[in-house]
């Protein structure tokens, strides 16, 4: 019984990385921007929703919707200010400008906010759980889950039926023939970046509701997103809720046997994966 | 003749003589340092001289070698932690357990590089930060020295050290004051070590060979450098330096835990601002980013958060300003390098000699007869051997390199020249060619480089860009009515890729799979006995000859063979008919051809006529950006001389537009030939491609044709090779392909043709004043019966083009007749439709295999997709289950794979549109068989009375085994 709580565990687990890495997905997969601060920005996230329920008095959801809007703005913006700058063929730029930012909002938020470990509250709801059968599950995990579902079947319809979704897959699969077709490249790179940080600004939701945060966290979580991403493969969303999964799984088992391993055999895990199939379990395949 | 001995190479610069001097002295003089210096400068210059090892390994791995790791704190943190392992646990003396440490930190880095290094770009640097996270937490296993919450260094450790106590006496200090300078002397030395270490190696060949695989890995394989081997080099040794320094570190701090140890903040962000602040990719950079950095920590030192906040900043401006940073500003601005470590060529004309790209730096004094001996290549230039030789690395060699790497095949291929085509010649990439790509896996690589089949077609017919368009013919498959025909041809689509483009891809895969490629290395002469093949090469980098055994050799040299013509291979037809010229130009023409997409203009004016391909062109080349015209000279003339005026003055004219910015960036002559082999091979020798049909690009079949010929020859070596077919089955290249390649040629010189009748009609081809000419062209828009006849033929005229562009049945409908084909007694089917012109599939024996989708796992797969890939395929269906023990048992008789496809209801294979129920033309017991090209080389209507003896039968012929 204990292994069937502990894969349920690792399940609903991993639909808290996928949340964290679909905005990374997102971002790797159309403008393939690897950016070292996404889990910095996520922290930034929690932060925003937390200043909205404790200096601006909001409930939760309401601070949630306000944080959405400002990642969205700040994402429009430094992706169109800034981070435009740095795609191209090589590799650098882009690794050293998102470490430079990933620094700065570390700082930054320390300076705003001390190191003191923050938690958001949503008013009991973390501790209520379901029964099924001899299992209890936390209701905040199964929401989490299921929220990691919503964000990409939205994602999805967003991509395959509107217009703005068919110009982001023409710039993934070929920016120049994509400006060719009259799509403003800058723009629509923007365009993503902003809604990635809208669901950075939900993973940071749940990452500040499921565990304490401070502003230092934000690399280990970065980690974890990318390992959802490229055990996954970056053939779609799902194969990131895929791998998402994988990764929880390996954290819940590796914790089981010790809990000092959760970590360590999420890496291994991973490492393995990349050995076995460099391209992820489930890359975008021909035909 | 250009005089060589007025050039020398240099390596040594005028400030690198100075500078290197003042450099000893200032290491000199930071060694005296604390006899004088208090004991917090010490600390400061500690400090500085770490971030400078970390730094320089750094820009070893990503500067030179390309590495962009995020994970080196996992040395500098194994370094500190063996260490203290080593000191406290063993009782080892400290600094002989800092020098430990770095050796097993090395010893350490070469499993990771095993699993990082399967890695590449953005997996690679997150796969060395997962590798430095995994150590961590294993680090933080280690109970004995304080697990998770890490320990201290004891004082006693300290106190007992021969170095420490030595110190302590001579500059009468106490024993933690004592243990910094020890520290500071250890990274001293170090810092030298490295900074001199690299230097060192950085002007070795293996050296010039890094940076050259940070330039261009293709480029530097075909210097002969071995990519990995140089990698792992650099990798182990910034991994040992890493560790080194991480071992005097957290001996200098006395106390360590697994997050300050394995800081990716600390340890990497930082040394990666330190290396791109200072300049990436030289070794003054590192050594001026790390004061830089110490100068602004202690500027800020009292606002830590706020340091840290500009740090990131200042960082990400000079990437984004300043990428060469502060030394590479300094040095494109004063040329000045203070450890030269590039080679230069001095010599009257060199105005600027600083090269920027090394391999190029070898590569380009050739035409001052540099020789090989003032390069000093240290190794000797060796014999190689192998089992398939390949010259040249066009289309042709290309494909056949990647095929026979796909087939496992061990294989060499040479290229004269540095880099693969530097012209956009070839564009049409056809369906069967792009079946190929995909069976290879670089489809997808393919169509993000290429131009659309809806944007192709579009081909325009006018007096010029700007002038009156006389008709238009929607080409490659875009009428309406052609759509479905190429639609239902194949898994694929026709597209546009320009060579220079199309080649990279397909050699860059044949190499990732395993061909070892030579660049600048020209094929001299062959000669061959009953077992091998002998070539004697030229290295002209080294101007070196060397020899290459190898089993069979093919000639993939182009139109201007010299292995078809050493091998003696009867040609027919004639070189040299028509004179063309190349001109590549950049203008945006979108106004022009934004609302009539396509390819191909085709400019009817006077002259336009003479020479060349038929008519004047404009062609696509990026869209719409870049072009390249084609037009003609007479080939008795020679090539004109041609300026850039000259050049724009033809653009113009073509366009018909004076004010638009255009500019010329290439010229080249070439001719139009009509030739082909009657042979194709000869012995072990196999030639393909241009080296064996020579015709113009009308038609675009020359790319097609030469990836097509390697698809044919490369299974039937690998069979040969492996012992598994006779060798025999070789002679069958050249029964299939010679009429193929004899068709072709003749087909797209017919094309040229084509377009007489149209100048004509338009009144063109008389003499006249332009006014006349005018007046001709005008006359038919008149209401006269002549011009309406006129009008019409032009509009016949025109509709014929479509065997130039249209030729679906030319483009897919080869059928082959040789030993490796069975007939089954049916006539050859009728050809309902023009066979040119529309393609007619059939299981004919010879034929392709038609091409239908079918379902596997609910996933829509295409027959083509279930055949190829180096191994015979039999198709059958439900009640032709027979077949399925056949093929098994065949596959255990003659030792290759054939893979038995039943196609049915309930089978892993449906049929789910009923369309290869049609398309099979076999009963559901009967069979087809697919050899590894896809053609179709056997069938049953109906299942055999024993179809164990009948498969092993139609086998044992194809594969000549008797
Ligand atoms: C203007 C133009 C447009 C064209 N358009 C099309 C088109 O649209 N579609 C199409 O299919 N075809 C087209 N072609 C034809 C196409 O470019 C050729 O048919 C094709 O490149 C032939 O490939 P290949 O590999 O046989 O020879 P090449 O591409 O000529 O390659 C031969 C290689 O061998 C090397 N080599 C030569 N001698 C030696 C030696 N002694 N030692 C070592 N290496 C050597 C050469 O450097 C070269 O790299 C066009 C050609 C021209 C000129």
């Amino acid at each position: 019984m204990i292994w069937v709580d502990t894969i349920v565990q690792g399940i609903m687990l991993g639909g808290l990385y996928a949340l964290f890495a679909t905005g990374l997905s997102l971002i790797f997969g159309i403008m393939r921007l690897v950016n070292l601060a996404h889990g910095d920005f996520m922290v930034l996230g929690a932060f925003a929703v937390l200043v909205g329920v404790e200096s601006l008095g909001l409930g939760i959801i309401a601070s949630a919707i306000l944080a959405g809007a400002f990642m969205f703005v700040l994402g429009y913006a430094l992706q169109h200010l800034l981070l435009n700058r740095t795609l191209g063929k090589d590799l650098l730029p882009p690794l050293l400008v998102t470490f430079g930012l990933s620094i700065i909002i570390q700082n930054g938020l320390l300076e705003g906010f001390s190191a003191d470990t923050q938690r958001l509250k949503a008013g009991g709801f973390e501790e209520v759980s379901v029964q099924f059968g001899a299992i209890s599950v936390g209701a905040m995990p199964i929401l989490t889950f299921c929220s990691a579902v919503v964000v990409i079947l939205l994602l999805n319809w967003l991509f395959y039926r509107t217009e703005t979704g068919r110009a982001f897959r023409a710039t993934s699969d070929d920016p120049v023939t994509a400006q060719l077709m009259g799509i403003d490249n800058n723009r629509i790179f923007s365009l993503a970046m902003a809604l990635a940080m809208v669901v950075v600004a939900i993973a940071g939701l749940y990452l500040g509701a499921r565990a304490t945060f401070d502003p230092l966290i934000g690399p280990s979580r970065l980690i974890f997103a990318f390992e959802a991403v490229i055990i996954g493969g970056l053939g779609s969303l799902w194969g990131t809720l895929a791998g998402g999964v994988v990764l929880g799984l390996a954290q819940a088992i590796g914790a089981q046997v010790n809990p000092e391993w959760q970590t360590l055999a999420g890496h291994i895990v991973f490492l393995a994966v990349l050995i076995v199939k460099p391209r992820g379990l489930f890359p975008r395949t021909a035909g | 003749m250009i005089d060589s001995a007025k050039y020398s190479v240099e390596n040594s610069t005028r400030a690198s003589r100075i500078a290197l001097p003042v450099l000893a002295l200032v290491v000199v003089a930071l060694a005296l340092a604390p006899l004088a210096a208090p004991r917090s400068v010490i600390l400061d210059l500690f400090f500085v001289l770490y971030l400078i090892v970390l730094a320089q390994c750094w820009n070893l791995l990503a500067g030179y070698g390309g590495l962009v790791s995020v994970g080196q704190q996992a040395y500098v943190g194994a370094g500190a932690y063996f260490t203290y392992g080593a000191s406290i646990l063993l009782g080892l003396d400290p600094l002989a357990a800092v020098v430990v440490a770095g050796i097993a930190g090395a010893a350490l880095s070469i499993p990771t590089a095993l699993v990082v290094f399967r890695l590449q770009g953005a997996y690679f640097a997150i796969g060395t930060w997962v590798a430095a996270e995994v150590y961590r937490l294993i680090f933080a296993q280690w109970k004995d020295l304080g697990g998770g919450t890490g320990t201290s260094l004891p004082s006693s450790v300290a106190k007992g050290m021969a170095g420490v106590s030595w110190t302590k006496s001579v500059l009468d200090l106490k024993t933690s004051a004592a243990r910094d300078v020890v520290s500071y002397w250890f990274i001293l030395a170090l810092a030298v070590l490295v900074v001199g270490a690299s230097y060192w190696f950085l002007r070795s060949r293996r050296g010039l060979a890094l940076s050259a695989i940070r330039d261009n890995q293709a480029a530097a394989e075909s210097v002969g450098v071995d990519v990995v081997r140089s990698k792992m080099a650099v990798y182990v040794f910034a991994s040992f330096g890493a560790a080194l320094a991480g071992g005097i570190i957290f001996f200098q701090k006395a106390s360590i835990t697994p997050d300050s140890a394995f800081s990716v903040i600390e340890w990497t962000a930082f040394v990666f601002f330190v290396v791109v602040i200072g300049g990436i990719g030289t070794l003054e950079g590192p050594i001026i980013g790390a004061i830089i950095l110490f100068a602004l920590q202690n500027w800020l030192s009292d606002y830590a958060t706020w340091y840290l906040i500009l740090l990131g900043a200042v960082a990400s401006a000079v990437m984004l300003v300043a990428p060469k940073g502060i030394w590479g500003f300094v040095q494109a601005k004063y040329d000045f390098s203070i450890f030269p470590t590039r080679r230069r060529l001095i010599g009257p004309d060199t105005p600027v000699p600083d090269y920027t790209r090394p391999v190029q730096e070898l590569a380009t004094p050739e035409p001052v007869g540099i020789r090989g001996s003032d390069i000093r290549l240290e190794e000797p230039m060796f014999d190689i051997e192998t089992d398939v030789l390949i010259v040249g690395s066009g289309p042709a060699g290309g494909s056949a390199a990647a095929l026979l790497s796909a087939y496992g095949v061990p294989n060499v291929m040479i290229e004269k020249y540095s880099w693969l085509a530097n012209t956009p010649r070839a564009h049409i990439t056809n369906q069967r060619t792009m079946e190929i790509l995909r069976e290879l896996g670089i489809e997808e690589d393919a169509i993000a480089k290429s131009v659309p089949q809806e944007l192709m077609g579009n081909n325009v017919f006018c007096t010029s860009l700007a002038g009156e368009e006389i008709g238009r013919l929607l080409t490659w498959g875009n009428h309406p009515s052609r759509r479905a025909d190429y639609d239902l041809a194949s898994p694929c689509r026709i597209c546009d890729i320009p060579q220079t483009l199309f080649e990279p891809i397909v050699v860059g895969k044949a190499m990732e799979m395993g061909t070892i490629a030579r660049f600048k290395t020209e094929y001299v002469s062959h000669s061959q006995d009953a077992s091998s093949v002998v070539a004697t090469v030229r290295d002209r980098v080294a101007d070196q000859t060397y020899r290459i055994r190898s089993k069979y050799m093919i000639g993939a040299d182009g139109a201007k063979s010299a292995v078809a013509e050493h091998l003696g291979l009867p040609m027919e037809g004639r070189m040299g008919i028509e004179g063309s010229m190349n001109i590549e130009f950049e203008a945006d023409l979108s106004r022009y051809v934004a609302h009539r997409p396509s390819v191909l203009y085709w400019v009817f004016q006077p002259g336009s006529n003479i020479g060349g391909i038929g008519a004047g062109v404009i062609r696509m080349v990026r869209p719409w950006s870049k072009w390249l015209s084609i037009y003609g000279y007479l080939v008795e003339d020679g090539p004109p001389e041609l300026t850039d005026a000259d050049a724009e003055r033809i653009v113009r004219q073509l366009v018909g537009d004076d004010e638009i910015p255009i500019k010329i960036t290439r010229k080249s002559f070439w001719t139009v030939n009509n030739m082909s082999a009657r042979r194709f091979s000869k012995g072990r020798v196999f030639c393909m491609g241009d080296a064996v049909h020579r015709h113009p690009p009308s038609n675009g079949l020359g790319s097609n044709t030469s990836v097509q010929d390697a698809y044919n020859l490369s299974w039937k070596l690998k069979l040969v090779l492996d012992g598994k077919a006779g060798e025999s089955l070789l002679d069958t290249y050249n029964e299939e392909r010679q009429p193929i390649g004899r068709q072709i040629v003749a087909r797209a010189n017919k094309s040229i043709d084509d377009y007489r009748p149209i100048f004509e009609t338009l009144g063109l081809t008389d003499p006249g004043s332009p006014e006349d000419i005018k007046r001709r062209m005008e006359a038919r828009k008149q209401p006269t019966i002549e011009a309406e006849a006129r009008r019409k033929a032009l509009n016949r005229y025109i509709r014929r083009k479509s065997y130039e562009f249209n030729c679906h049945g030319v483009e897919l409908g080869q059928r082959y007749a040789s030993q490796a084909v069975i007939p089954d007694g049916t006539p050859e089917p009728e050809f309902a439709r023009d066979r040119e012109l529309y393609y007619h599939p059939t299981t004919w024996p010879g034929a392709h295999l038609p091409h239908v989708w079918v379902e596997a796992r609910k996933k829509k797969v295409s027959t083509i997709d279930l055949a190829g890939r180096g191994r015979f395929t039999l198709f059958t269906g439900i009640s032709g289950s027979g077949w399925v023990e056949a093929g098994a048992r065949a596959q255990a008789e003659f030792g290759i794979e054939i893979r038995v496809i039943q196609i049915g209801p309930g089978c892993e294979i449906s049929d789910t549109f009923g369309d290869w129920a049609l398309a099979s033309e076999v009963g559901d017991s009967g069979c087809v068989l697919v050899r590894p090209d896809c053609h179709v080389s056997w069938r049953r209507r109906e299942l055999a009375a024993n179809p164990s003896e009948a498969l092993a039968g139609a086998m044992r012929q194809i594969l000549a085994k008797r």
